[in-house]
Order: structure tokens, then sequence, then C-alpha cells
């Protein structure tokens, strides 16, 4: 196979290319760093390529036996997945040569199944933003328009892997951090429910939100690796002890008489035109493979998304507090600022803000989830901002265009619900529309199933930007 | 929350913070408080944070 071909190929299609002997561990490994470093001037999407480790590797895995699922898969992920005794910046200033204490378990997953890690991706400064800025390594830059964002704060996994400059690679999302760059970056990824991953050796933001996934070019790809990485850890504490149900033998069930509903409020509340016509067509398509569409209410997001940043920043303020008072010049002004505000956060408002989250799940199950089995909405429902719109330091005015970017993503973050997202088509200037598809807890299977079923009937996924 | 307590309880922690980041810190957390004031209101007696996880269990297929 051709560079050109591999670089074209899903991770599945990868997977059974290698098995196969179709192509090899170390063709994909050179064509993948050849494309990384053909993007970088462009896109600013890696902090650091090991190429001589990950050839070496490749090396060994051809002429071994197959390891697993994704035996040979070259891959990178967010810079805030530890290896023991590497240093992972976490996008910062503070932690660039800090030697992680241990390997993240979804990391130690991915090698068991056969992953090669061949670098690590830019961020946003310690996860805490949705832009996909860095002020302390260079801006990430959208494969689909260098002059927009990413989104963030896996800002560098989305444009990667939206580039063909990586197979798939690990995000993390407190507020929409997997969701925001897969569309605006047109990939496909999910954001498991909040537990069903181990955050064992990834960087914490916010204990109570942090949710750990892949952002990869297919719905089916997803599966494959969020499988890989689910499951009870002993390393972490909140880890849901439930076994995974088998996600890639059931993303081929069919999606008819599947209930997928629209939401009457919130999420079409401001939301550009072009935005609403591709999730229309969208919704056409899932009713063209036999789902029943059904508008449904719902409650009251607007609080949700409130409570969700008490808990996240307070608990962030807590994690950077020493920093703050020892190295507060190795911030960014945006990211400090954040952090600060936490710190005048009462305890009483954290607390309620927790105490709310069981009810307002129940709520929301009630309301949504008893009368269709997913809820269909897009995930960002603005135009891609451009880089120097949102080139800001930290104000209320800053607050007001943040929340507009995770205005559709938040209260996902705060009842945990599990989310699929896949490119639902381009507006005008040539820029992805992302959609979501929100399951109740631990229905990971439904959402996955249709996704891969619209990517199926659709090809936004297979379009490639013009680099 | 106005500006003077907003100073003084990040300064509480050892952080001096600029008066840029005090005016939004006060303006931003009474906007969320005004924004949650009637949930949290409502909140029964009984709820407690570890309910999420008991109602993720109980929603799960």
């Amino acid at each position: 196979m051709s560079p050109d071909e591999i670089l074209g190929l899903s991770c599945t299609q990868l997977a059974a290319a290698i098995r196969e002997r179709r192509t090899t561990a170390l063709a994909s490994m050179e064509a993948v760093l050849e494309r990384a470093r053909e993007v970088q001037p462009k896109l600013n999407c890696f902090l650091r390529i090991d190429e001589d480790r990950a050839l070496e590797a490749a090396r060994q895995a051809d002429r071994q036996p197959a390891r697993g699922p994704l035996h040979g898969e070259p891959m990178a992920h967010k810079d805030m997945y530890y290896r023991e005794g590497v240093a992972s910046s976490c996008g910062s200033k503070i932690l660039r040569e800090r030697p992680a204490p241990a390997t993240a378990t979804a990391l130690e997953r991915l090698d068991a199944a056969g992953a090669i890690q061949f670098g690590v991706l830019n961020m946003t400064e310690f996860a805490l933003g949705p832009t996909g800025h860095n002020w302390h390594y260079g801006h990430c830059r959208n494969p689909w328009n260098p002059e927009r964002i990413t989104g963030g704060s896996s800002s560098g996994t989305g444009a990667s892997v939206a580039a063909r400059a990586n197979f798939a690679g690990l995000g993390s999302d407190t507020g929409g951090s997997i969701r925001l760059p897969a569309a605006m970056c047109g990939t496909s990824a999910i954001k498991p429910t909040y537990a069903r991953v181990s955050r064992a050796g990834a960087m914490p933001l916010s204990h109570s939100l942090d949710t750990v996934g892949p952002l990869t070019r297919t719905v089916e790809d997803a599966a494959l690796i969020a499988q890989l990485i689910s499951g009870p850890d002993p390393r972490d504490p909140t880890c849901d002890p439930r076994p995974v149900p088998n996600w890639v033998n059931e993303i081929e069930k069919p999606v008819k008489g599947l209930r997928v509903g629209r939401p009457r409020q919130h999420f079409y509340d401001e939301c550009d035109p072009q935005i609403a016509a591709a999730m229309g067509a969208s919704l056409e398509s899932f009713g063209r493979l036999g789902a029943k569409i059904v508008e449904v209410d719902l409650p009251e997001l607007t609080a949700y998304s409130a409570a969700a940043v008490f808990i996240s920043t307070a608990e962030a303020a807590t994690l950077h507090r020493e920093w703050l008072r020892t190295r507060a010049d190795d911030y960014s002004d945006q990211v400090r600022g954040r952090l600060m505000q936490g710190l005048a956060i009462p305890a009483t408002a954290y607390i309620d803000a927790l105490r709310l989250r069981g009810t307002a799940l129940a709520e929301f199950c009630a309301q949504v989830f008893s009368k269709v089995d997913l809820l269909h909405a897009p995930v960002l429902g603005i135009a891609t901002p451009t880089i120097a719109e949102t080139e800001l330091g930290w104000s209320e005015r800053t607050a007001a265009v943040l929340a507009r970017i995770t205005r559709l993503t938040r209260p996902g973050s705060y009842l945990g619900l599990p989310t699929v997202c896949a490119n639902a088509g381009y507006s005008r200037d040539g820029m992805p529309i992302g959609l979501q598809l929100v399951a109740r807890p631990f229905d990971e299977a439904t959402a996955l199933r249709a996704g891969h079923a619209f990517q199926r009937a659709t090809d936004w996924h297979l379009r490639q930007p013009g680099l | 929350m106005n500006p003077t307590l907003a100073k003084t309880l990040i300064e509480e922690h050892g952080v001096q913070p600029s008066p840029t980041h005090v005016e939004a810190t006060a303006n931003i957390l009474a906007s969320l408080f005004k924004t949650t004031a009637d949930p949290f209101a409502r909140l029964p007696l009984e709820a407690e944070p570890a309910a999420f996880v008991l109602e993720q269990r109980r929603q799960a297929p």
C-alpha cells in the first residue's frame, strides 16, 4: 500500500491491513511520521514526536505475533496522559520538566492492545479552555482553516486526526473538551459515561467531571478504542465496577425503530441557521434508516451549566492553589484568572452543585429518556470562531465568549452522559459541523450504533482538509 | 459578590489577583449565584452528592 492509501485508513481498517500483511507497522509509522512532519508547521498540533523510538517499536511489532486489536497502530495522545518517568507538559510551563509518577491506565490498555505511541499532542494549558489556544507552546490551528480555532482543550488530538497525521488519539472532557474539537475539526469521538474509563495517570482538572475518551476518524474506531480503555480499575476509586459490553460487536445492529429525540429547548436557541440545517438533514438520514424522530422537551439546562462551573472551577482551583501562590506568572492570563475565580467560590455553592446533580440526572432521564433512546443535537451552535477573535485574557467578556462555546456541551458533562460525536456536514465557508448523540448513563452502545449507522449512510467523515 | 469580598477571599489563600481578575470573579460568581439560587433553594434536606452515582446506576440500561 502507498503512504497515501495507508493514511486514508481508519484504525479498524489499518489493524486489518497489518494483520493481513497488506502493509506493515513500519510502513504505517513511516507514513504517519512523514505526514506529521508535513502538517506540523501549519497546525502546531504536536508537542513532541518520538520518531526513533516509534520506528524501533514498529520494527519490533512487525517481528512479533499480534498483541491485540491495535497491533502496530501508530497513535499520539493529548499531552496529559502520563508515562512513568517521562514529562507530560499538560500544555503548561509548570509541568514541562516534571517526570510523570506512573503510566496512565488508558495508555497501559492501549499498549496491551498493540498500539504504538509516537508523540504527544498540543492542548489547552491544564485542559482549562474550550478554544485550543496555548500561550506557552503556540496555538493549535484548524486543518480546515488555520485561522480558525480547533476547539479545546483536546486541540492537538482533533487537528492531528482530521489532518490524517494521526490515526486516533486520546482526549479528555470536563466541559466539552472532546466534543468541541471533534466538532470543529470534523472528527468522530466518544465522551463515555462519567466513571466508565479510568482516570488513573491522567492529569486531573476536576475529579467530579473529568472523562477520558478518544477522537477518531470513524465512530467504529471510537467504539473499538473506548472498548479497550473502559472498565474497572483498582487505581481509580471512582471508576465504575460494571463490565463493559461488547460495543464493537453490537455496532452493526440496525437502528430501525430507534427513537431519536430532537430537543425543543436550549440546543436550537441562538443556533446558526447553517448548523440547524445540517442537523435537520442528519435527522432526515436517521429517518431514512428507520429511526423515529421525536420532538422532546428538556428541563432548564442553564442552571446545570452554572452548577458545573462551580464544580469544575472550585476543584481546579484547589488543585492549583499552591502554584497560584508561588508560580502565578507561569500561567497564561486566561487560565490564571479562571483558576483564581475558584478560590472565591463558597463551600456551600460547591456542595449544592454536587447535591443537585443526582436530582438533575433523575429529572433529565425522566423527561428525555422516557420518550427517546437518544438525544440528537449540535455540539456547537455558532460558527467556528477565529483564533484572533478568541485571543483573550481573563475578563467577564471572556467568560461570556467561552460560555457560548460550551453552551451545548457543559450540561452533558454535569449529567455525566455518554455522547458520540460525528461530522454532519460543512458550512458554506468549509468548516465542519458536528452533531452529538447523547444516551442514558452507561448506554454507549446505543449512541455508537446510531453514529455508525449515520456514517454508513453518509460520507461527511470521509472528507479530508486540503492542507 | 462585591469585588472587595472577592479580593479578600482570593487573598486569604495567599494569592494576589489583578484588579481585572477581581472584577471578573465578582461579576461572574454573582451571575452564577443568581442562576443557581432557585434550584439550590429547592434541594431537599436529604439530597447528597453521592446520590449522583446511585442515580447513574439506576438509569443504566
